[in-house]
């Protein structure tokens, strides 16, 4: 019992020990800006694992909702003046507007139909804010945004900020992880493999994709949230197509349906542009032929190449024990 | 109130931008009939092949407008045999997710090529279709009117050659039946190439069409290739026709509704149909039963 307990918590233990002393041993603030930044997208990714990856929903539109996030709280707290956490609760709102509307039509739709609506509201998103002016100030973007405090203490340096958004991602993998091990993670994925079954199986499809969409917007507008407050300035030019793209590469790079596979993703893909950076000019087409080569030849992603190799081994390890038998 | 030169100069140039859209809905129609995948990367296509067209041929080679053209379609169907037999033909079976990434990524690697061959500017190239022209008391560029001729040409041609030709018929079937087409003795991956080359050769005809319409930048096919697929969803995705008469519907709605709204909303019209269109009737205008 107690050394089943230490097998199943020794890698989240050990990854949280490595990321709490990482700003301690690596001074320098570029490197924990990039961690900062690869884990609000991963808030993103963890949602956009329960649509794409569970649920198997094609959304390419996470740019849309990631900028529904940021917006609405930079807009409450330039505004209107309100804190930070105070406009959390308009962002969450927002993530659940955004989760029914783009739910039911998931409900009708399906593939590539849905692919294109997700595209479509991103786009809309995105035009309507540049086009809007007078409230979103267009192409400048909004700036000045307000830095989030926690009982009197501003959160200024980026170290600050790297262990206030730990805090978050912790909180946030533990409540994604019982989802995927829970109920509601199991009929996700029954619904991605066979969705006439599922329903055969008594599984309520319409609740299932709806849950699976608004938890899903609610992370996206939750990461557009903490995004806001880590560059305290937000443009329009930031939410393209590219940037749903870039989700999904992260995503599927690391594993669907897998925390694990997210983080991996999540942080190889901001990572990646360092590491190319070798190469120079060349690197933005090496990590486009990476990520090809990943779609045609790993669409499991890094995580399903650990778990062959592991399973493997063990096959091999049983194999030798029953030799020396 | 509105003017008739106002709405007819709308309605031309509409017409004009919406043979364009219903261009770019064909173009990647052929290659989703055949081969099942979206070709997400055909705005860089179509930029690319303007950047074949007007920065090599034209500007570095220095070839009459003829010449320039044979060169880039050339070129472009070469491109299509290196996309279809390392991309489309392969990733065919694959799931949807897979499909959507790699042709995306195969895009920025074509912007990236593009970036690297003729550098981060602007390409200036010289109108090739001069001039104004008068109708009801509107002055509109000639181009919108050579656009709209050869748009319209290029249309009418390509429904001919669909319908008519035996390669045509052929790839009709691959993209009806695909195993019923194999037992029939057609080399299925054979008419997915043909497809691809026919689907570059229609991105090569739009880029020369868009050059004078808007300079030629690495950006410039982006809007156009998003408005493409509203395009589709509206006429009735997967038909020939309805991409035509999809794309025509929405370059003049597009445009009418920019006499009543503000023309920084332009671009939202389009995705708002399409929203509506899966919405309401996702079979689209043309399609019988929906999908």
């Amino acid at each position: 019992m107690l050394k089943n307990i230490a097998k199943r918590s020794a890698l989240p233990v050990i990854l949280l020990i490595v990321a709490v002393l990482f700003p301690i041993v690596v001074h320098n603030n570029y490197y924990i800006q990039i961690c900062c930044t690869s884990m609000i997208y991963l808030v993103a990714v963890y949602g956009l694992n329960f649509i794409t990856g569970m649920t198997g929903q094609t959304n390419l539109g996470t740019a849309g909702i990631f900028a529904l996030g940021a917006y609405t709280s930079a807009l409450f707290e330039t505004v209107l003046g309100w804190n930070a956490w105070l406009s959390l609760i308009p962002v969450i709102a927002m993530g659940v507007i955004i989760g029914f509307g783009l739910g039911f039509p998931s409900l009708r739709l399906q593939g590539i139909y849905l692919a294109l609506t997700t595209i479509a509201l991103t786009e809309i998103v995105r035009k309507v804010i540049l086009a809007w002016s007078s409230l979103t100030q267009g192409a400048l973007g909004i700036k000045q945004i307000p830095n989030i405090s926690i009982f009197g203490l501003e959160i200024k340096t980026t170290t600050q900020y790297y262990y206030f958004a730990l805090v978050i991602i912790v909180i946030l993998s533990i409540i994604c992880s019982r989802i995927i091990k829970g109920k509601w993670g199991r009929i996700m994925i029954a619904v991605k493999d066979n969705p006439e079954a599922a329903s055969t199986c008594g599984a309520n499809i319409v609740t299932i994709k709806l849950t699976a969409f608004v938890i899903a917007a609610i992370l996206g507008c939750l990461a557009g949230w903490m995004f806001c407050h880590n560059y305290n300035y937000v443009n329009p030019s930031t939410f393209t197509m590219d940037m749903s793209i870039n989700f999904v590469i992260m995503m599927s790079l690391g594993g669907a349906g897998n925390i694990y596979g997210c983080m991996l993703g999540a942080l190889a893909i901001t990572l990646l542009p360092e590491l190319l950076r070798v190469f120079g000019e060349y690197y933005q087409i090496i990590y486009a032929l990476i990520v090809v080569t990943f779609a045609v030849f790993l669409p499991g992603g890094i995580t399903s190449l650990i778990k062959r190799g592991i399973d493997f081994l063990k096959v091999k390890l049983r194999k030798n024990a029953q030799a020396t038998k | 109130m509105i003017s008739t030169a106002t709405l007819v100069q709308a309605i031309v140039s509409g017409i004009a931008m919406g043979l364009i859209y219903s261009l770019v809905g064909i173009e990647y129609t052929l290659i989703w009939n055949t081969t099942g995948m979206l070709n997400f990367a055909h705005g860089k296509v179509i930029t690319f092949c303007g950047y074949l067209f007007g920065a090599l041929c034209l500007k570095q080679m220095g070839l009459p407008l003829v010449w320039s053209l044979i060169l880039a379609l050339v070129l472009a169907a070469i491109l299509a045999l290196l996309m279809s037999s390392s991309i489309f033909i392969p990733l065919r079976t694959k799931d949807n997710l897979c499909c959507i990434l790699a042709t995306v990524m195969a895009g920025k690697i074509l912007y990236e090529a593009m970036r690297l061959i003729w550098g981060a500017f602007n390409v200036g190239i010289d109108n090739y279709f001069p001039g104004t022209i008068n109708i009801f008391g509107a002055t509109l560029p000639a181009t919108y009117i050579y656009v709209l001729a050869i748009a319209f040409v290029m249309v009418v041609a390509l429904q001919i050659f669909l319908n008519k030709t035996k390669i045509g018929k052929g790839m009709k079937c691959v993209s009806q039946n695909k195993n019923a087409a194999s037992l029939m003795g057609i080399n299925v991956t054979r008419y997915m190439r043909i497809a691809t080359i026919l689907s570059f050769v229609v991105c090569c005809f739009l880029s020369i069409l868009l050059i004078p319409l808007i300079t030629l930048s690495k950006e410039m096919a982006e809007m156009i290739a998003l408005k493409g697929f509203a395009a589709g969803i509206v006429g009735g995705f997967g038909l020939i026709p309805g991409c035509t008469v999809g794309g025509v519907i929405l370059g003049v709605v597009e445009n009418l509704a920019c006499i009543v709204i503000p023309s920084g909303y332009k671009d939202v019209v389009a995705f708002v149909l399409l929203i509506g269109f899966l919405l309401i009737k996702p079979s689209g205008i043309l399609g019988k039963k929906a999908k």
